[in-house]
């Protein structure tokens, strides 16, 4: 009896948290929104324009034999972990809905993103297939999945770190804006990690999203090269962000402007 | 159950933040019912928000066992420009109800129509949105429920819904209701609480919780308006304008207009008219640009009877507020007491317009109706609803259509209303017959044969239709041609048929002229006298001969065995006694007796109409033989008697 109670509350649960999902997306992306088309169309737009650019320089893919599917393996999962952190960010401004607990809250900013990078990653790979790119079927899926998880984690932990600061400093989420686009560069979105010179692997290896992006090729390539990833660093890395974040919201709740 | 523990709530950043409440711990029990009171920004709609959860708290938390239920309009704090259909969906999951009953419920408790819940909330009207969101916290089913201010809104009707609708959730669930007002929550039962300085203060009972919230509030006020309205609030009337009183001798130059408006207010209520129109002048000298001063003005001299100036001022006050309610209302009624129907009715129409209120669309059709204003009266009821069944509007209609002769529509119009009230139909029919417009009757009658009339069959202004409709018939048609007559014998039958009434064989022989024996009568011009008199209908026109001259016959106060009587001057031979009975009221009549003396002393009984066979007859002729001087009519009740003509009739050899 209390298992099929149990399971029926699990259900229901589970039934609203899709339909909060849904109408995350749907409030998000309704009413001719140029913003948000703008959003869903910035990750695969900004993958054609490196691809493009590279391939009119002449130049050969960093790794695997299409440019577009290396520039895609590593610019959408960062735009999963930069959007995740740019919706987060905005925590004390959300209105908040009846019947929904923080942690629900929470998820229902995170999940529509993950979902709508992983569709476009989908739609990215079924196109790249049509083209007769091998690589475009995952090698490991389970990997990319993981990694595109620990990527919305980590970019949960920066947007509870950033609705800290942005509390108290507003500007800083344009700097935020800025930093980030320009940040990728340094994230093995546009290169392979093991194949850098030392000086830029060591720097490169002290940031977690290297580490996500790297893990999700791993699971996307056969053969990727891993010498530099550091599991454990990306998780208790991971880990800190996500704790020090929630940490830092709860010990500024007195002192942070309320709404 | 709700438990709040520790909850901290503060607004605006840290060096300027407003705190809410500090440590707040309350419980709230399941099926029971709260009514907390709170002034003005105490923190009453936070606490409402934060227990639905529609606000976080700063730090604590609040514990909910069972859905809390949003209160009316917080809706507004989720989303205002969703629509109706996409709010309903919404709550409905997070609550765990059926999306098309929830939808089903609010448009019908709030009557609103589906295309009005597919627009954005945001563009509906102030009134639909405020219906929306009593109905849609109606519809949503919750362990509590959560009122701010209010339980009910709006017009009488919705109001009762909501009403209804809340005792039914209050019987199943537990209820908060905020307010800063003191006003009839001890009838709901339950707990009160006071939340006061972030904290809430919890009392056995409603009534106990806003005896403290009111010295409470004495407490706090500030000297001058504040405490006035705060004494006020307290039902302490005297207390309050004696405060007024010695504050302005004390501190005239500080007090604003609004103060020596409630000053003249408060004595005006007392009665101290001269005195409320010296604080009301003082008001108008402070600010002559307001319009309350005015008003106050306007109510004064209405009370003082002088009528012209409460109109002009009133007037004053709608040339600077033109929408200002009290001031149309009595500019309406010194207009109805001034005899200015046709003004009066625009502002009653007015006020109907702008507030959707029926009776006052009444007051206005009735004024046109007075002044005759048969288009105007079209013109007003224009806007309502074919399928509305307002009866009233529905009769000064159709009324309206047949007065102006345009009978195709009144056809119609008379068709509505016998939707709503068939009799209404009937005294419509009988007005028209009234008004000898035989031309058009006929084909009404015919057309609204098919109306539900059997049930009217024995209705007095059915009857009296076919009566007066017989009478034209019998009086020999005059100015009327063969066909014409056929066509009226025709229509009659119908109208018998549809009825449900015997169709009867007409006596086509000629029948006797009542009237030519009435003006020979021997009563004619003979002293005649009456118990009493009623306005100008003395005893004289009982027996004056003028039998067909309408509006001419007398008519007695109401009174224990009214009677009147005439004087043949000697003993007569009598051969009967012709009644000339008013149609109008016909049924006082129903006791009525005639009776024969030689010596004014006694009286001999000769007809009894209580056993009179046919009801609605006009003339009745008592056929009696014998010698008399003294004839008289006598009701054996208490009642009006009214005549057109007795007349006593010669012998006929």
């Amino acid at each position: 009896m209390a298992l099929v109670d149990y399971t029926s509350a699990s259900s229901r649960w589970v039934s609203k948290m899709l339909f909060l999902c849904a109408h995350n997306i749907g409030d998000r992306y309704r009413r001719t929104n140029i913003a948000a088309i703008l959003a869903l169309l910035e990750p695969p737009g900004v993958v054609v324009l490196f691809a493009l650019s590279h391939t009119l320089l002449g130049g050969t893919p960093p790794f695997g034999q299409s440019m577009v599917l290396f520039y895609a393996s590593g610019i959408i999962p960062f735009y999963l972990f930069f959007h995740v952190s740019w919706r987060v960010r905005a925590w004390d401004y959300m209105r908040r809905l009846p019947q929904v607990n923080e942690f629900e809250f929470l998820l229902v900013q995170v999940i529509p993103e993950v979902l709508t990078k992983t569709a476009i990653l989908v739609i990215t790979d079924l196109g790249l297939l049509l083209f007769n790119v091998p690589d475009a079927i995952p090698a490991h899926p389970v990997r990319c999945v993981l990694a595109l998880m620990t990527l919305a984690v980590i970019g949960t932990g920066v947007g509870l770190i950033n609705a800290v600061i942005s509390a108290f400093f507003f500007a800083w989420l344009y700097i935020y804006a800025v930093v980030m686009r320009a940040w990728m560069a340094f994230s093995a979105v546009m290169f392979v990690v093991d194949l850098m010179p030392a000086n830029v692997r060591a720097i490169s290896v002290w940031i977690p999203i290297t580490h996500g992006i790297t893990w999700f090729r791993a699971g996307q390539y056969n053969g990727y090269p891993v010498d530099t990833f550091n599991f454990p660093f990306l998780m208790l890395s991971t880990g800190a962000l996500l704790l020090f974040g929630w940490v830092a919201l709860e010990a500024t709740q007195k002192v942070r402007p309320g709404r | 159950m709700i438990t709040v523990r520790r909850l901290n709530k503060h607004f605006g950043p840290f060096w300027d933040k407003r705190v809410v409440f500090e440590a707040l711990d309350a419980t709230f029990e399941d099926n029971q019912t709260y009514v907390i009171f709170g002034a003005r920004s105490s923190g009453k709609t936070t606490l409402l928000r934060l227990l639905c959860g529609l606000q976080t708290p700063t730090t604590g938390h609040v514990k909910r066992k069972g859905a809390v239920v949003i209160p009316p309009g917080g809706y507004r704090q989720i989303d205002p420009n969703k629509t109706g259909h996409e709010m309903a969906d919404l709550l409905s999951h997070l609550y765990g109800a059926h999306a098309k009953q929830v939808v089903s419920f609010v448009s019908q408790f709030a009557e609103l129509e589906d295309e009005l819940l597919r627009k954005p909330l945001s563009s509906l009207t102030a009134d639909q949105r405020s219906k929306y969101g009593f109905a849609l916290s109606y519809a949503l089913p919750g362990g509590f429920y959560l009122f701010d201010d209010a339980i009910a809104y709006g017009s009488s009707k919705f109001s009762q819904q909501c009403l209804d609708a809340f005792k039914t959730r209050q019987a199943e669930a537990g209820v908060i209701i905020v307010s800063r007002e003191v006003r009839t929550w001890a009838q709901l039962g339950g707990r009160g609480a006071i939340l006061h300085g972030g904290l809430l203060y919890f009392f056995e009972s409603v009534d106990e919780a806003a005896e403290h919230y009111r010295e409470l509030e004495l407490e706090n006020s500030e000297v001058g308006l504040p405490l006035a309205k705060a004494l006020l609030k307290a039902g302490h009337t005297r207390r309050a304008e004696q405060h007024l009183d010695e504050f302005l001798s004390e501190r005239s130059s500080e007090a604003d207009v609004e103060t020596f408006i409630l000053l003249a207010s408060l004595r005006m209520r007392a009665g101290r008219l001269p005195e409320a129109r010296e604080a009301a002048m003082a008001a108008l000298e402070r600010n002559s640009s307001s319009p309350d001063p005015w008003y106050l003005l306007a109510r004064l001299s209405q009370l003082e009877g002088r009528l012209e100036a409460a109109v002009a001022e009133a007037l004053r006050v709608l040339q600077v507020a033109p929408a200002h309610r009290e001031a149309r209302l009595l500019l309406a009624r010194c207009y109805d007491a001034l005899g200015m129907s046709e003004e009066s009715a625009d502002i009653w129409r007015g006020l109907a317009e702008a507030s959707g209120n029926r009776s006052f669309l009444h007051l206005a059709l009735s004024r046109y109706e007075k002044g005759s204003y048969w288009e105007r009266i079209l013109d007003a009821v224009a806007g309502v609803d074919a399928t509305d069944l307002d009866v009233r509007v529905l009769e000064l209609k159709a009324r309206a259509l047949l007065a102006l002769g345009r009978w195709r529509e009144a056809s119609e119009a008379l068709r509505d209303l016998g939707r709503a009230d068939m009799a209404k139909v009937g005294a419509e029919l009988y007005r028209l017959t009234r008004t000898d417009r035989w031309e058009e009757i006929v084909p009404l009658l015919n057309e609204l044969s098919d109306l539900d009339w059997p049930r009217q069959a024995h209705s007095r202004n059915v009857l009296l239709t076919i009566s007066f409709l017989e009478q034209r018939l019998a009086k020999g048609g005059e100015g009327m041609g063969a066909l014409e007559r056929a066509d009226l014998e025709q229509a009659i039958d119908t109208f018998r048929a549809a009825c449900g009434l015997a169709i009867e064989e007409r006596d086509t022989q000629e029948k006797p002229d009542h009237a030519a024996r009435a003006r020979t009568a021997l009563s004619v011009g003979k002293p005649s006298f009456a118990s009493s008199t009623l306005g100008e209908h003395d005893a004289r026109f009982g027996n004056d001969g003028a039998v067909l001259q309408r509006g001419k016959f007398f008519h007695t106060r109401k009174e224990a065995g009214p009677w009147w009587s005439v004087d043949l001057g000697e003993v007569t031979e009598i051969g009967g006694v012709l009644l000339f009975d008013r149609l109008e009221h016909r049924e006082r009549a129903d006791t009525l007796v005639v009776e024969v003396s030689r010596d004014d002393t006694e009286y001999e009984i000769i007809y009894e109409r209580a056993q009179s066979p046919d009801p609605v007859e006009e003339v009745t002729l008592v056929s009696w033989r014998g010698s008399a001087r003294y004839v008289r009519v006598r009701l054996q009740d208490t009642n009006y008697l009214h005549m057109r003509q007795v007349a006593v009739l010669a012998p006929v050899d």
